[in-house]
């Protein structure tokens, strides 16, 4: 392919996948993440190690039901994507390795579990690596161990990163919404 | 104007004209950029009216240059688009031809 056509459609590709992904879906969800690892911090309820990361399986469904039907379907470059198997074992080893360590009280795991669970909800939620869920992948786990390791992240400041997060996520779902409302199913006149 | 290569007026008539509509070239341009997309997207992203979008499909998928499929996304019928390597190289032949001649009257 000729650069600048092939320059041009990588520009537009990823002004797509901004926009499709522009729905503040994962914004919130990630926020939700953080105030739950917060109130679990505060708390140690079990129910909040969970209570997290556990929304994130809503994000498919949500998407499917406000944002398909709104900016449409598309399928973007296969590349990006995490392969499923890694995603699967990953995820079975950390839950399995969460509620070991959840379970039999050792309680010297638990922060480290939080930020390992939090990074890979990251990944799960996202089936395509898109540049906020790349933000997000990095920001979250330097953000625990930066702020545990120095001794300056209190269970407060992450439910107020959190909340900021969500009230972001709304605020942009709200966005989308109004920009792209929907339109009335109506006959394409392709056969 | 390039010394080299000159502005030759007769290569414009070389440029394909199925792609040379501007709303078939944005359509194309959107397709180059996915694997497929449905009609709502190309709709949105093309900004283009749906029957304007309906009648231009047709005449690409004439012309051999997108594929259109109707598939079950998530359990929804939906009008799929892909673009095919014959629209590839239509648009990538379009593009060389074109792209010269802007370069030269830039010049």
């Amino acid at each position: 392919m000729n650069e600048k056509l092939s320059e041009q459609t990588k520009q537009l590709r990823k002004q797509y996948a901004r926009t499709f992904h522009n729905d503040g879906l994962l914004d919130f969800f990630v926020g939700w993440g953080l105030v739950s690892a917060g109130i679990y911090l505060l708390t140690s309820l079990t129910i909040f190690s969970f209570a997290g990361w556990m929304p994130i399986i809503l994000i498919a469904p949500l998407k499917k039901r406000f944002v398909i039907p709104r900016f449409g379907y598309a399928k973007f470059n296969q590349a990006a994507a995490i392969p499923r198997p890694i995603l699967i074992g990953a995820g079975t080893v950390i839950l399995i390795g969460t509620l070991l360590v959840t379970f039999l009280g050792n309680q010297g795991f638990r922060v480290p579990v939080v930020v390992a669970l939090l990074g890979l909800s990251l990944l799960f939620a996202l089936n395509k690596g898109f540049n906020r869920v790349t933000v997000y992948a990095i920001f979250i786990p330097v953000f625990f161990i930066v702020g545990f390791g120095l001794n300056v992240l209190t269970p407060t400041i992450v439910i107020l990163v959190g909340a900021v997060l969500m009230a972001l996520g709304l605020y942009l779902f709200v966005k989308f919404l109004q920009k792209y409302p929907l339109e009335p199913e109506e006959e394409d006149g392709l056969s | 104007m390039k010394e080299d290569h000159p502005l030759d007026p007769r290569e414009i008539s070389g440029l394909d004209r199925v792609v040379h509509s501007p709303t078939r070239l944005k359509i194309m341009l959107v397709l180059m950029s996915v694997e497929e997309a449905d009609f709502t997207f190309i709709s949105r992203t093309a900004d283009l009216t749906r029957g304007n979008l309906s009648a231009n499909l047709t005449k690409l998928e004439e012309a051999g240059y997108i594929k259109i499929e109707k598939k079950f996304i998530e359990r929804i019928p939906k009008t799929i688009a892909s673009i095919t390597p014959a629209g590839k190289k239509a648009l990538e032949d379009y593009s060389s031809t074109l792209g010269p001649i802007l370069d030269s009257l830039r010049k």
